[in-house]
């Protein structure tokens, strides 16, 4: 009797507490929000999206250090003599190819920011299909446009930490690690080949054109993805892969798009003084969220700061000729030559041109040279110096003078936008840097080891499978 | 046959001898107990011999004392033997003492159950209230058991009796934090004050973060009102507390009333504080010279090096200028009783405190109600409250006393100096007049518990506990000083409110099988909520200082936050006890527990123990052993967890920002990785132990602990693809390992006299078994002198060899990695040249107390030891022994006139230069802690009773004490120069003269 009186107590204790044990311990910050929270509807994944562009406009990626990387190497941009020290120590490892996987700063944040990009691009597209609310349109052109960052990530990442695309036959020396989906914290992934990783890149673009263009947004303005963005990066993604074909196909179908025009020649210095997107421009990051002045201060015309930290180099100024409207856009400022394609104003930055029409016609007239249709070339190229310099002769050239008169003519027109070094090491051409005061490697002979960043010290010690770049100890 | 008779014969002329040679030796007496009644049936025996006898009806014994044998022990059941040597006395009449508290003790072992010490299969120690008494002086309860305990380790941060200390059982079972922003969990023990678990201050909790001063729970409770404090050890003893119990549990229970008149207590004491150990500075002289040798050696020419130095005839000491002699009062009256079914205890307290660092005073207020009362035959309420409240106010006195002794606090015409570098240091004295810091802090922790009385062997009961805490923070920078003057004046106000409440039911359970088996059963329910609230305002830029709060200046100086956190658990947990015929015993626990940080499958976790002991002494053969009162074997093995890593560490998480925005649009960005794998920290305990009891008056135990420490949680690096760089994972694996020696010997006990000694020492062991990727764990900040390395202690210290100064050229010199020596130090800087040059924690530490009574005289010393263990000097003892660098900034430590100056010189002190680039973590600055700390004395008068009847008292004590004695460090030597002592502690440590006085009536 007794020991069933104790029976009933004790169940009758278990049952009264064990009611919603698990809703008790189920517990939201109230600050934060889960991932599930997130993304439990279209508004969290929209959150979430604008999350991921934010993350293109950071200072290791399109806000200052991968155009700079860029410029640096190149050799568009010097220091100035006004340079402080802290800057000094920042960019100098990248000014004279002196990267280690030890160092914390340069290859490192790429590395690492690059991949958080990805995180954030793959939440939005492994979350999007199951997220309540939305248009099944809304929701693929979310997905294109999570796809489109994906793929110029990777496509970045592989600029910087591989070998260019015919290092090897087929490409098949080492790219970088594909990430489809967030990888677990403890896996040890792997290096692709850079065939895969191109496969890869042109696949995500494709699909993401794909749903792009069945789900055209309206309400979205040039600071937003489009099909047209997609196609224009996907253009660039074949120059670089040497898929001459396919890349005029993509050019084309940009330059035939009518929403999308050059900006006339009168019209050229304005364009980049006005901060919003033009009828040129395809694609432009929002640069409004950080309140920081970034390149304005490195090489354009600082907001609040009394001296620019960088400047224009002559090997860059030499190219123009005196009637070249593109002249105008550099301009003396203490003992520098910045560039007004970046400004500040109250701290806020100007927008960071993406993708400009130009550059599609650049594309395809490089690519119908290389397979030998030089009057399309011509007529490209004629095109863009015409705009900006209307006394331009025509072209009149063939064969390997009309390639170099192209890709010199890209130089000038998408000079300080974060291309010539990604572009030289494309080409496969050394560096020559003559007005230049990097204290090593100011000429570097293709195909040097420094042309590809070292990967850093710590993914080195953390992920078993990873493999150092050539040259790098 | 011959042979045979032989032996007959020898055998015989011995027995005829023994006769012929013994003068038979009868002794008689009484045996009475204290109170003066005959005790028959006494025990009186001869001591080592089979010779024995007992007391009849009236006490009354005769006993033939054999050859050679001298001395009669008296026993009897529940009192203490006695031994007597009879040296031909004929008549010995014997007066045996009841036994004392010590061996039918009872403590504490965990969810209300409490059982003599004899029954214990598991690691348990145990203060009362009377041993506490040698601690008066403790403002916190923590510092009172600093020494009393075995493997028990009590390190003070700072000195300020609100700061939280940090208490250690039996070593660290969680791993340290290596660098600033790693996630760790908490190593400190689990809190238990009557039943309700206490605030974990040091676990890391979002809400915690913001809050930047710690308030010590336990500093909120009058150690007056403790009336035990127990420390559980084994898995035997902490299992049934399952997943916060891997760093032991330490239950606290306040006294309640007993039946009887309503008694007062009162006691007051006033305590007079002076620093002790504190750092010697340069002189103005001597700073001057060494100033003008460090410019002169950097280039300067004398000419422009004294210009640089500035006056030569000021002479300010800084350190007299911040410091006082510090005042401590304390009052606490209490009153208890019972009548008819209730009994009542009620307390309060007053504790105010100016310590030696001027600005800084603590006021504190604390109250504490315990009623019981029987509501019906079977039903028994208990209430329990709390409340307490606190005022401490802050100031960073001794950050000042490096000013160069040639600076003036002053102007010419008296008013505060603001010239640099007092634009951008606060002038201590302007601080001290012109600003505002302070916490206020509201405590309550109070339980209700209803006893439910089934039958005589079920029981019921259900006890419903809080804790709350409310902070404030308040802090006013004027605009006229250094803090204030750059966001032209300052206001920041920062509230934490946290509210937990922890609900358990259970049922208790015993019965007797064939009077042997003695079978006893609990098993319940528990759940425990947590909220938290942080609110945080400020406001710069003030129109006016008159008014002192904040949202009086535009909007944009006015900014305010505010964070929450919310916890929760659900546990079951069970025990069941079993013995046999008193000689046998098995515990067995087992916990259930579920947390709310955890995730999915990881959710819940299970805890069980084992405990098995065996009481050799009560087995019959053992009863020839007169002087063994007590022998038991004891062993336990079991696991424990361990969960305090914050509040959402499993989860992903996002967060927004409107700086995460685009194109118009709220933005979100991951905060951190959804960490489905992570769980608990498993703790797995293995105790042997030996409890022996000598001659009635000597107490030895002896425990010997494996505690292995499986997934210790820390945050560590992860590959970069993850989309995050680190993330908290269950990486490491240890051990500790270790002995403990407890001794308690009551030396001499007579009418006048009682003197006790109690003596502990413990040793520890740490070693990290496994990481994570197999990878050594070595930050990369050559500031950071510690590492998680495989195969070493958690608690190793990295540094570089010194290889001493060049006599030649007066330079420092490293040893690298590869055995070369160096005297760059910024190539000596690298993290990769630093080896283990030692570990913080000590080889063995431990305590000693004693008691010395005579008459109404008493005496109490105490003093803790420890040795083995380093201490890599503090940074900010590092900046005072700059080799020149600092020099112009800070006053230097006496230690640097020991310089090098000219070649042959040896020394370890370098030339003095602004070029050298000093490194802090060498072995230069390395310093063996070993040590005795002398805690207190103490010495008290009981007023003889005739003089307090006259008072109409019933008990009138004065009393006398000197905390802090002193410190003795083995390393130190040199008596004008700084060593361990002065550096061991950020501020200088404080002793007190304290006099007492206690009335009961």
């Amino acid at each position: 009797m007794m020991r069933t009186t104790l029976y009933i107590m004790l169940s009758l204790l278990m049952l009264l507490s064990a009611t919603s044990c698990e809703e008790f311990l189920n517990r939201d910050p109230e600050d934060k929000i889960s991932n599930d929270g997130l993304f439990k509807d279209m508004t969290g994944v929209k959150y979430a999206l604008a999350g991921a562009y934010n993350s293109l406009a950071d200072n290791d990626y399109y806000r200052k250090n991968f155009i700079l990387n860029a410029e640096l190497k190149g050799g568009n941009v010097k220091f100035s003599s006004n340079i402080v020290e802290m800057y000094m120590d920042r960019y100098r490892d990248t000014y004279n190819f002196n990267h280690s996987p030890n160092d914390e700063r340069t290859s490192y944040y790429f590395y690492r920011h690059l991949y958080e990009v990805l995180n954030m691009a793959n939440n939005v597209i492994a979350n999007t299909p199951d997220a309540k609310g939305g248009t099944q349109a809304e929701k693929d052109h979310v997905l294109g446009e999570a796809r489109t960052i994906r793929a110029l990530a990777h496509f970045d990442l592989v600029r910087l930490f591989a070998r260019r695309y015919d290092y090897t036959n087929n490409a098949q020396h080492p790219g970088i690690v594909i990430v489809r989906q967030s990888p677990d914290v403890f896996d040890q992934p792997e290096r692709s080949t850079v065939y895969e990783t191109y496969r890869f890149i042109v696949d995500d673009l494709k699909q993401a054109i794909n749903l792009l263009e069945n789900s055209p947004s309206k309400d979205k303005g040039d600071l937003w993805i489009s099909a047209a963005t997609a196609k224009a990066i996907l253009a660039r993604v074949y120059l670089y892969k040497e898929d001459w074909n396919n890349a005029i196909d993509m050019a084309t179908q940009v330059i035939q798009n009518n929403n999308y025009n050059l900006v006339p020649h009168q019209q050229y210095v304005e364009k980049f003084t006005q901060d919003q997107p033009s009828q040129e421009d395809i694609w432009m990051l929002d640069n409004s969220y950080e309140l920081a002045e970034a390149l304005s201060k490195f090489i354009g015309v600082p907001g609040n700061a009394d001296k620019t930290q960088m400047s224009v180099s002559k090997d860059l100024l030499n190219l123009y000729e005196q009637e070249d409207v593109r002249q105008e856009l550099f301009t003396t400022y203490e003992n520098d030559t910045v560039c007004r394609k970046y400004q500040a104003e109250n701290n806020i930055e100007s927008n960071i041109p993406m993708v400009r029409l130009p550059e599609m016609y650049l594309i395809r007239a490089e690519a119908s040279a290389r397979i030998g249709e030089p009057i399309q070339a011509r007529s490209d190229l004629d095109k863009i110096r015409k705009r900006a310099n209307p006394d331009a002769p025509f072209p009149n050239l063939t064969g390997q003078e009309l390639i170099d008169q192209i890709i010199l003519e890209k130089r000038k027109e998408l000079a300080l936008e974060g291309h010539l070094f990604y572009e030289l090491k494309r080409l496969g051409r050394d560096i020559n840097r003559t007005d230049c005061n990097a204290t090593r490697n100011q000429n570097l002979t293709y195909p040097d080891y420094r042309y590809v960043m070292p990967i850093p010290k710590d993914e080195m010690d953390y992920n078993q499978n990873m493999i150092q770049n050539e040259g790098y100890k | 046959m011959m042979q045979l008779k032989g032996i007959l014969t020898v055998l015989a002329m011995l027995l005829i001898s023994m006769n012929t040679l013994s003068q038979e030796h009868f002794v008689t007496g009484k045996v009475k107990s204290e109170e003066g009644v005959a005790l028959p049936g006494a025990t009186v025996k001869v001591a080592s011999s089979q010779t024995g006898t007992t007391t009849d009806i009236k006490g009354k014994y005769k006993i033939r004392m054999p050859e050679d044998h001298n001395v009669l022990i008296f026993s009897f059941v529940g009192y203490k033997n006695k031994r007597v040597e009879v040296n031909d006395k004929e008549t010995i009449n014997i007066t045996l003492e009841k036994k004392s508290q010590e061996i039918s003790e009872v403590v504490c072992v965990g969810y209300g159950g409490a059982k003599a010490k004899e029954k214990l299969t598991g690691s348990v120690d145990h203060v009362d209230s009377k041993e506490l008494m040698t601690q008066q002086s403790a403002a916190s309860v923590d510092e009172m058991i600093g020494g009393m305990m075995a493997g028990v380790r009590i390190k003070s941060n700072s000195g300020s009796p609100a700061d939280p200390n940090k208490i250690r059982i039996r070593g660290r079972s969680s791993l340290k934090q290596v660098t600033g922003n790693a996630m760790v969990a908490s190593s400190q023990p689990l809190i238990i004050l009557d039943g309700v678990p206490l605030e974990d201050v040091s676990a890391p909790n979002e809400a915690n973060d913001m809050v930047k001063k710690k308030v010590n729970p336990l500093a909120m409770i009058n150690p007056k009102d403790i009336e035990s404090i127990t420390v559980l050890k084994d898995a035997s003893a902490t299992a049934i507390y399952g997943a916060n119990a891997s760093n032991g549990v330490i239950i606290i229970n306040t006294k309640d009333g007993q039946q009887g008149e309503t008694k007062f207590d009162y006691t007051s004491r006033m305590g007079f504080s002076q620093p002790i150990n504190h750092f010697q500075f340069l002189n103005t002289e001597e700073y001057v010279t060494l100033a003008k040798e460090t410019l002169m050696n950097s280039g300067y020419t004398e000419e422009k090096a004294m210009e640089q130095i500035g006056p030569t005839d000021v002479y300010t000491n800084w350190f007299d200028l911040v410091s006082r002699t510090g005042i401590t009062q304390k009052h606490n009256l209490s009153f208890s009783g019972g009548k008819s079914g209730l009994n009542y205890r009620f307390s309060a307290g007053y504790f105010n405190n100016k310590s030696i660092g001027k600005g800084n005073n603590l006021d504190r207020i604390t109250t504490r109600l315990n009623l019981t009362a029987d509501l019906t035959d079977k039903l028994q309420w208990n209430f329990i409250l709390g409340v307490s409240k606190m005022k401490k106010d802050v100031f960073s006195a001794f950050q000042s006393i490096s000013f160069p002794p040639n600076l003036s606090p002053y102007d010419e015409d008296g008013s505060y100096n603001d010239d640099p570098p007092f634009n951008n240091l606060l002038n201590p004295l302007a601080g001290l007049a012109q600003n505002e810091n302070w916490i206020k802090n509201f405590y309550t922790n109070g339980s209700t518990k209803l006893r439910y009385q089934i039958t005589p062997n079920l029981k019921l009961s259900s006890t419903f506990g809080v804790d709350y805490n409310s902070k404030e923070t308040y802090v006013f920078y004027s605009q006229q000083n250094a803090l204030g003057s750059n966001r032209g004046g300052y206001i920041a106000r920062l509230n934490k409110n946290r509210l937990k409440w922890i609900s358990f039911n259970q049922a208790d359970y015993q019965l007797t099988i064939q009077d042997n088996h003695n079978l006893e059963f609990l098993a319940g329910f528990q759940m425990e909520n947590r909220n938290d609230l942080v609110l945080k305002g400020t406001n710069s830029d003030l129109p006016f200082e008159k008014i002192k709060e904040l949202g009086i200046s535009e909007t944009e100086n006015s900014k305010t936050r505010s964070n929450t956190g919310s916890f929760g658990s659900v546990s079951y947990y069970g025990r069941m006890s079993y013995n046999y015929r008193n000689r046998y015993y098995m515990n067995m626990n087992f916990r259930s527990d579920a947390a709310s940080v955890f995730g999915g499958d990881q959710r819940r976790e299970n805890f069980a123990s084992v405990g098995l002991s065996w009481v050799i002494s009560k087995e019959a053969w053992m009863e020839q052993f007169d002087n063994l009162d007590m022998l038991k074997i004891r062993g336990s093995y079991g696991n424990t967890g361990n969960s305090r890593i914050g509040t959402y560490a499993a989860q992903g998480l996002y967060q927004y920002s409107d700086r995460y925005g685009y194109g118009g649009v709220l933005g979100a960005q991951p905060h951190q990785p959804p960490n489905k794998h992570l769980t608990w920290e498993k703790n797995y305990k293995f105790n042997i132990a030996l409890d022996i009891g000598l001659f009635e008056r000597m107490d030895i135990k002896f425990e010997h602990y494996v505690n292995t420490t499986r997934d210790a949680i820390t945050t560590m690096k992860v590959p970069f693809e993850s989309g995050f760089n680190n993330i908290p994972v269950n990486a490491a694996d240890m051990r500790n390992k270790g002995w403990e020696l407890t001794l308690r010997n009551q030396v001499l006990q007579s009418e006048n006299w009682n003197w006790t000694v109690d003596f502990n020492i413990a040793s520890n062991s740490n070693k990290i078994l496994a990481l994570g990727n197999d990878q050594n764990y070595v930050p990369a900040s050559s500031y950071n002198s510690a590492g998680l390395i495989i195969g070493e202690e958690v608690s190793s210290i990295l540094a570089l060899r010194y290889a001493g100064v060049n006599p030649q050229t007066g330079d420092a010199q490293y040893y690298l990695n590869d055995g070369s020596i160096t005297t760059n130090g910024d190539i000596a800087n690298q993290p990769k040249h630093r080896v283990v040059v030692g570990k913080s924690s000590p080889d063995a530490h431990g305590g000693l107390n004693t008691t010395i009574q005579y008459k109404n005289w008493t005496l109490t010393g105490m003093l803790s030891y420890e040795w083995g263990g380093y201490l890599m000097l503090p940074y900010n003892s590092f900046r005072f022994n700059s080799d020149g660098t600092q020099i112009l900034i800070h006053n230097q430590s006496v230690n640097q006139l020991d310089r090098w100056q000219e070649p042959g010189d040896q020394t370890d002190i370098p030339e003095l230069s602004l070029d050298n680039r000093p490194v802090k973590n060498t072995t230069r600055n390395l310093f063996d802690r070993t040590h005795i700390h002398f805690r207190n004395v103490s010495l008290s008068y009981k007023l003889p009773e005739h003089l307090v009847e006259k008072f109409k008292l019933d008990m009138l004590q004065v009393n006398i004490t000197v905390d802090n004695l002193g410190y003795w460090y083995k390393s130190d030597s040199n008596p004008n120069r700084n060593g361990i002592a002065e550096y061991r502690y950020t501020y200088p440590v404080s002793r007190t003269f304290t006099l007492g006085l206690n009335a009961k009536f």
